[in-house]
């Protein structure tokens, strides 16, 4: 007995198409059981389901990042004409470091929330204590909240899109499966045809 | 966050990991097949689905290459 590709190339079995093999005897033979297509399926069933994990966990960290924002969204709303009095200020700064604190470290939103709080030019430098530099102008917090909007924005964009491929790749697995199925059950329609005309 | 569409994906995978079990299962049932190598020619069909099989693949990573019909999987 040979294994061999169909096209004659000298074929070393693997697990993925051991079942698929020539015969070399007085009546060549083909003998092959449907196992690669499980292969198939099942290689590609799972990348996808595993894909799917890893998206699941980006559109949840999505969704708290969302909140988050929305949070210091309704916070700093409540100061959208400015200020010039040190409780504001201090009222402001205190939903920022909560929306920060909120995030964890690797978070690409908590590190742009905190440049909010450390860059020397925010209204809302965390250094600005003491009562010094406590005005902040309307003009002023209309730009912050403009920018809390805009990475709120980019954050649900970044999910939507994530729904949209997710749906994709289902649809390819319930195409592989379905395939898989019809595949198989002509594979065996077919042999069983044959072994009866034989 | 929208948790029925997180959950409706949870279920789906669950879901497709029992199909594919069950396919397994009823693949087993069915056994080796053999017939004369010159009769095992492909139906129409089954170079269609198989067509539709190596187009999915073409749009992933390529795991093998099947020999009775060269498709890529």
């Amino acid at each position: 007995m040979i294994d061999k590709f169909a096209g004659g190339a000298a074929l070393k079995p693997t697990p993925l198409i051991s079942s698929i093999r020539i015969v070399e005897n007085e009546d060549t033979r083909t003998s092959f059981s449907t196992n690669f297509v499980i292969e198939f399926a099942r290689a590609r069933v799972g990348h996808i389901n595993a894909w799917l994990g890893r998206q699941l966990e980006a559109i949840r960290n999505s969704g708290r990042d969302s909140q988050v924002l929305n949070d210091l969204l309704a916070s700093l709303a409540q100061h959208s004409e400015g200020f010039d009095d040190a409780e504001s200020h201090k009222k402001c700064k205190q939903a920022l470091k909560r929306a920060i604190d909120e995030l964890p470290s690797g978070s690409p939103i908590r590190a742009q929330l905190a440049s909010l709080r450390d860059d020397d030019g925010s209204p809302l430098n965390d250094n600005n204590e003491g009562g010094r530099d406590t005005k902040v102008s309307k003009a002023d917090m209309a730009a912050i909240i403009k920018e809390v909007e805009n990475k709120l924005k980019s954050v649900d964009r970044g999910s939507q899109e994530s729904q949209l491929m997710i749906n994709s790749k289902i649809a390819e697995k319930n195409e592989v499966l379905q395939l898989a199925a019809m595949i198989i059950q002509q594979i065996h329609a077919c042999i069983s045809g044959i072994q009866q005309r034989s | 966050m929208d948790t029925g569409f997180i959950e409706a994906v949870e279920r789906d995978i669950v879901r497709s990991e029992e199909s594919l079990a069950e396919l397994e299962r009823h693949a087993a049932s069915l056994g080796e097949l053999s017939a004369p190598d010159e009769a095992i020619a492909l139906t129409e069909e089954l170079r269609e689905l198989f067509g539709r099989l190596e187009a999915i693949q073409a749009r992933g990573e390529v795991v093998a290459v099947l020999p009775i019909c060269g498709m890529r999987i």
